[in-house]
This record gives C-alpha cells, structure tokens and sequence, in this order.
C-alpha cells in the first residue's frame, strides 16, 4: 500500500514537473477550423464572406487570401484580406473576387501569432476550392471592352464611336460652311 | 470673322476626333491582352538565374546554353500546372533526343510550398498515373525571386518560357499549352 501512494506521488510529480512544459508547448498551437465561404458558389467578381474558427493563444492577425484560377492557369495577384474576431474564436472576412473568367479560387489563411506570421497554404483543412460561377457580371463578355482582365479578344465598339464621331464632325463642319 | 469660325470649326472637328479616342483608350484594355503569349517578353534575354534542385543542390541556367530549353514554371497546388505536366511529359518524351532540356520550377514555395510537396507531386504521377516526371525539377526561394520576375503580374502559372539556344526568350505563354501548340513552337525554334 505504502509502495502504491509512493509511486502515485512520484508520478504526480513528474506529471506536475512536465505538465507546465507540456502547457508552454501548447500554447503557441493555434487550432484552424475549416473555412466556410459565403455564398458557397460566388459568382465572379462578387463579394465573398470568409468565416473560420480559430483557437489558440496570442492570434495578433490574420489575413485571408484567396487566389483565382481559370481554365488554363491560376493568377499571379493573390487577394489578401484582413479578417476580424467577429465572437468568440470566430474570425471573419470578406473580399472581392477581381477576374471575370474565374471557375475555381483557393482560399487559406495566415494567422501572425507572437510576432510570427504562419501560412497555412498546405493546410488542407484550411485550403478550400471553391468554384465560381459566370452570373450577371462576368463570363463571355461579348459586345463589351471593359471587362477587366481576361485577356479574351472580345470585339469592342470603337471603330463605332471614331466613325460616329467623324460623322458628327464633319455634319458640324457641313453645317457650319453653309 | 470667317476665319475666326474656320478656326472653331476646325478646332471642334479635331476635338471630336480627339475626345472618343481618350475614353476608347481607357477601354481598350483587355482588347491588347494577349491569348496567353506574352509579346513584350520575346527575344529578351533571360538573366541567368540559379535555382534549387530537389536536393538541395543549387544549379544555374547558363550550364542550359547550347540547348532550347522549355521552362515551366509551375505550382504543386495549381490544378492548370498538373495538366501542364502531362504535356511536359510527352515533350520530354519527344524531344529529349533533340536535344531539348525540360526545366519545371516550382514558384509557389513564395506561398508555402516545399520542395518535400514537389517530390510528393513527382511521386503521385508516378503512383497514380504511371508518369515518370524525368526531367530537371526545381524550386523558387522563399521570396519568390523567379515567381516576381518571370510571372507577370496579371498573368499566372502555369507560365512557360521557350528558350533558344543562346538563353534568348523564343516565345512564352502563361497558362495551359496543348502539346500541339507547344511542339509546334519549339519545332520552329528546332528548324
């Protein structure tokens, strides 16, 4: 008996010794929810909701980036949005997707913690796929040259307008002599 | 006073002309923007850049001159860049013996991929699709050196650069190239 309380002492203590050590180990781990994404499926160039619990001590910031990828490649210019604590461990952010030929976007975060930015690009539970649909705003673009960044030789209206205006001019100038 | 009024006319006449020009200017730009070929980067000389091999080991672009290059620069991530692959594969199969080099750098380490996720990526199309990626593999530092320089910034990866044999960009082409459209490139630079 008096051998059994010795070795649950014993034990105690190195548990009491290690459990402090175990703790500082901890609390740095910053634990990621999966990142939901609202709406769901956001139509290109829209407004998209980021919301992602995150736990652990000392989160200073974090940032959501999104990256957009059309059919045959994913851009260069990544979003990068500063989230905020909206409750509790819930971090929320928004950003507005910028290509209008967008059919996927990534989403993951960075969580800057004790002075120290952490990307969590392969963290799979945090990088979401999210597909993008054409709606209102976007897809083929036909009739318009503004449709931002493409890169679709979409057939424009300014032969129209130099000729119209050529045609103004010259009814002016026709107008004017007479 | 006649000439007074010949002068307005011509003034609005050439204000007229003028003006549609200003806003058309202002519109017209996505009509210049390429299909994926990057004009403005043809025939300049590529510096010579030294990147990391998989193990570790760093090598530099001049040790390629004598030999049409394809550089792909791509990202494990990148769905576009996997399908990429494949094509590099068949080109890799096709014109090795011609003396063509293949040179896939990973340019996305800027965003947390690892040189470890790249052999992972080589392993699953072996694994998976029985694709031996052969060729020279390697990747960006940390500051995205190669990733900033040779990615334009409204274009992206899979980015690829056709290389002649003197280090002079041939031709380049952001985002996903059939094997047809490439082999036909390179066969010009071949002739």
């Amino acid at each position: 008996m008096k051998e059994t309380i010795k070795n649950v002492l014993v034990v105690m203590l190195i548990a009491g010794l290690c459990l402090p050590i175990v703790g500082v180990a901890t609390a740095n781990d910053i634990i990621v929810g999966e990142i939901s994404i609202s709406p769901e499926e956001p139509t290109r160039l829209s407004e998209v909701t980021f919301t992602v619990e995150i736990t652990g001590n000392d989160i200073e910031q974090v940032r959501i980036k999104v990256e957009e990828c059309n059919e045959i490649m994913c851009y260069q210019y990544l979003l990068n949005e500063s989230m905020t604590n909206t409750e509790g461990n819930i971090w929320t952010g928004t950003a507005t997707l910028i290509h209008d030929d967008t059919v996927v976007g990534h989403s993951w975060l960075v969580i800057k913690s004790n002075g120290i930015w952490y990307d969590y690009r392969n963290d799979k539970t945090t990088w979401k796929n999210f597909t993008v649909v054409p709606g209102d705003n976007g897809g083929d673009n036909n009739g318009t040259d503004g449709g931002g960044n493409t890169g679709k030789k979409t057939p424009g209206f300014e032969p129209i307008l130099v000729i119209v205006s050529i045609v103004v001019a010259l009814f002016i100038y026709k107008k004017k002599r007479t | 006073v006649s000439k007074i009024i010949k002068i307005k006319s011509f003034i609005i006449i050439v204000l007229l002309i003028i003006l549609p020009s200003f806003f058309t200017g202002c519109l017209n730009n996505s009509s210049e923007e390429n299909e994926g070929d990057n004009k403005d980067l043809e025939n300049v000389y590529v510096e010579n850049f030294t990147f990391t091999l998989l193990d570790g080991n760093k090598k530099s672009t001049s040790e390629y001159q004598g030999n049409v290059v394809v550089l792909d620069l791509f990202g494990v991530n990148c769905q576009p860049c996997q399908f990429q692959m494949m094509v590099m594969d068949q080109i890799s199969k096709n014109y090795s013996s011609k003396g063509v080099k293949i040179i896939s750098i990973d340019v996305w380490i800027v965003f947390g991929e690892t040189p470890g996720l790249v052999k992972d990526f080589i392993d699953e199309f072996k694994a998976q699709l029985d694709i031996v990626l052969d060729w020279t593999f390697g990747v960006d530092n940390a500051s995205g050196t190669i990733f900033y320089k040779y990615v334009p910034a409204d274009k992206g990866i899979p980015m690829l650069y056709i290389l002649d044999k003197n280090g002079n960009i041939y031709y380049s082409h952001a985002g996903y190239m059939d094997y047809s459209s490439l082999s036909t490139k390179i066969d010009g630079l071949l002739e």
